[in-house]
């Protein structure tokens, strides 16, 4: 299980792969308040990273993935 | 104050003047090189010395405009106007923090939080830009838009200069996913990415409909690795892709010769304290006095027959003393003579701001650069005028909707003159705004019954004007933020009124207005009688006072609760200068009165003294800090005794 809800906060874990889109893209839906932790998140598939893109989610967690944190996060935290 | 920091605030303003200078300048000339040299070297520098003060706001702040101006030097980054206005706050507001530091010693308690809104500002425009750097760009074709985002997104340790570079647009199949393409990967696949942003295509369909299976993103990059390389990553979707080799202008990384960069060079001057120019100021003006004195003594000595001679010798070295008492003096005023240039210079950027801040368009000329007036002079001018350019602004100024219907240019032009005229000097501030409706004035007037309608309709609309000036009137029918409230042009006259100068306006209704301050170049000598009361000695003009009299205790006559006496078949009502003082005292009624008569508009007054000195030339030296709005005094001097005498001003104690 990747993508999981704590208290209101969406966990993406480990390698998020093309099916985990559907099941985050319920969890944005259902909660509009609801922030994203990518802390423990090592790869991101590009339909998962196109629903945060599109839903815009708060981002939390300084991801622990490089590639991630200093090329993918940049386009997620521009406004 | 410790010795490099009273440097630093030396230094410190004439850097921010440098560059908001060149900012502005860099407005008009946005690809003159030089101008963002000089703004960068500046604000370096500034950087540098705020570092070694404990400032974090400062220094925060500093740091994001000098990274701003290293991105516009670099080329990463094209000027445009949003980004130097924000550049002009930036230095405004360190500017405002200097004089902070000088007055209160400290940064005020919001300077982190006005520190964190600009450099967030600043930031803001080193991050997402839409704009050119078209000139440093070559690319093969197409709009460019995308790879001026992605070379905006460099890191600053990012490969400069000349080195090639590779731009990839990828926008994916929508139906990718099902392929079991991850376009994220494949991008990831990228050699020697140096930037990378992910996007959403313009035509992906509302949230509402959000398909998880469609693939709606854009994907753009830029390499540092050779075409062939960046080929090779996206070999498999080469229909999806658009591959594009930059070449860059070669960019200039002389971080170096910042550090030379320091306040310019070796010019001939010395930096003196003004306190030690003031003191030789008062000496001078003491020697003035006594060499006064001597000319008493040459009469007295020439009454006696028998040492002819020796006044005769007396009198010619008093004509030498006197010349050269004459020389010394207007050299040592002149040492005071400083030019209006800084105060000039800082003008155009504060214009700026409000402008900004108002949502108008202004533009400031400035003449004058040349003229020289006296320091104390040019300390006090800088309130006036500020508030003089801010209601040209913010109420000359129409909004530039009305300016197009009009048919002005939509950029408001100020102009602000200065220029010398004999022993004064004169400042126009002049707008192309709306001017000053005297019928508008008139309704004012009569609204707040500042006087009746008959003395009203009596007056010449170049008089209305000048109702402007009188306490309390305002004519803004909404108080912005930026001009206040009660502030009005009537503080302008008091403000350089103490200076000794005058205000004046003229306007054109739909043309502008103008109006004009006429300054004493220097302090001059001021020839004051002295006169006791209540034990202490106070001074007065003698351009105030008509004559000196002394009244028998059966002249005076009452006349209800006051006193008159009759002075040439005039009568004069006769004033006690302890009562208009408020000092308490035994009262001296039925004894003869010494009085000055002093004219008050047509009427004369009798004001009684206890006794009367002798006449001298004195320094006038205005009252400043929160002496300077004490009523009824114009200044202060120094006797030879080393006491202070106040200089009264005998009309505004009567009115």
């Amino acid at each position: 299980m990747t993508v999981r809800l704590v208290n209101d906060v969406i966990h993406l874990e480990g390698a998020c792969q093309v099916e985990e889109a559907e099941a985050l893209l319920v969890l944005v839906q259902a909660g509009a308040q609801r922030s994203v932790d990518l802390t423990e998140c090592r790869q991101l598939h590009g339909a998962v990273l196109q629903v945060l893109l599109a839903f815009r989610p708060p981002i939390r967690g300084q991801c622990k993935d490089p590639f991630i944190r200093d090329r993918i996060l940049p386009s997620l935290l521009a406004s | 104050m410790d010795e490099l920091l009273e440097q630093f605030l030396i230094e410190g303003p004439e850097l921010v003047q440098q560059a908001g200078e060149a900012l502005l300048a860099l407005e008009r000339r946005p690809d003159d090189s030089f101008l963002i040299d000089s703004a960068f070297r500046a604000v370096h520098t500034l950087k540098g010395s705020a570092g070694l003060f404990d400032y974090p706001p400062m220094g925060l702040l500093l740091h994001a405009a000098e990274d701003l101006l290293g991105a516009f030097r670099a080329g990463r980054r094209a000027v445009d106007r949003d980004a130097v206005d924000d550049l002009v706050s930036a230095m405004g507001q360190t500017d405002r923090w200097l004089a902070a530091i000088a007055s209160a010693g400290t940064l005020p308690d919001d300077a982190g939080s006005a520190a964190e809104r600009l450099v967030a500002m600043l930031r803001g425009r080193l991050d997402h830009r839409a704009t050119q750097v078209t000139s440093a760009v070559n690319a093969a074709s197409g709009d460019e838009a995308w790879i001026q985002k992605l070379l905006a997104m460099r890191p600053d340790d990012a490969p400069l200069g000349g080195q090639p570079m590779v731009a990839v647009r990828y926008v994916p199949d929508p139906a990718c996913y099902f392929n079991g393409d991850d376009p994220v990967e494949i991008a990831g696949r990228a050699p020697s990415l140096i930037a990378l942003h992910v996007g959403l295509r313009a035509d992906r369909p509302a949230l509402a409909n959000y398909d998880p299976f469609t693939c709606y993103l854009v994907i753009e990059l830029l390499s540092g690795a050779p075409l062939d390389e960046v080929k090779a990553a996206f070999r498999f979707v080469p229909d999806q892709t658009q591959i594009l080799q930059l070449t860059m202008a070669a960019e200039r990384t002389d971080e170096g010769q910042a550090k030379q960069a320091g306040p310019a060079g070796a010019s001939r001057t010395l930096r003196v304290e003004v306190s030690r120019i003031d003191v030789l100021v008062g000496i001078v003006g003491e020697l003035v006095v006594v060499k006064n004195c001597l000319a008493e003594l040459v009469a007295q000595v020439a009454a006696r027959p028998e040492s002819r001679a020796t006044a005769e010798a007396l009198a010619s070295r008093h004509v030498a003393i006197d010349r050269l008492v004459g020389m010394l003096h207007r050299a040592v005023v002149g040492v005071r003579l400083v030019p209006v240039t800084p105060l000039l210079r800082r003008l155009p950027r504060l214009v700026r701001e409000m402008a900004v801040h108002l949502g108008k368009d202004v533009d400031l000329t400035v003449e004058g650069d040349e003229v020289e007036i006296d320091k104390s002079v040019l300390d006090g001018l800088f309130e006036p005028l500020t508030h003089l350019l801010r209601n040209a602004v913010d109420h000359g100024v129409e909004p530039a909707e009305q300016r197009r219907l009009v048919g002005k240019p939509l950029r408001a032009s100020l102009r602000l003159a200065v220029r010398q005229s004999g022993d004064h000097v004169v400042i126009a501030v002049e707008d192309d705004g709306r001017g000053i409706d005297p019928a508008m004035i008139r309704q004012v007037a009569a609204d707040r019954s500042v006087m009746t309608s008959e003395a009203l309709g009596a007056l010449r609309d170049d008089e209305v004007l000048d109702l402007i000036f009188m306490p309390g009137f305002s004519t803004a029918h909404e108080v912005t933020e930026l001009s206040g409230r009660g502030v009005g042009m009537d503080a302008v006259r008091t403000m350089i009124g103490r200076l000794g100068g005058k205000v004046s306006l003229t306007s054109k209704p739909g043309l502008g207005t103008t109006v004009r301050l006429t300054l004493p170049l220097n302090l001059v000598l001021t020839k004051v009688l002295m006169v006791s009361c209540a034990g202490e000695t106070y001074g007065v003009p003698m351009d105030m006072v008509v004559e000196t009299v002394r009244v028998a205790a059966d002249q005076l006559l009452s006349v209800r609760a006051g006193r008159v006496f009759v002075l040439r078949d005039q009568v004069v009502p006769l004033l006690h200068l302890d009562d208009l003082l408020h000092i308490p005292r035994a009262r001296t009624d039925g004894k003869d009165q010494n009085a000055l008569v002093i004219r008050a508009g047509r009427d004369l007054i009798g004001i009684s003294v206890d006794a009367f000195g002798g006449h001298m030339d004195v320094l006038l030296r205005p009252m400043t800090g929160l002496l300077s709005s004490m009523p009824g005094v114009l200044g202060t001097t120094i006797l030879g005794n080393g006491q202070v005498m106040m200089v009264l001003d005998l009309a505004d104690l009567v009115g």
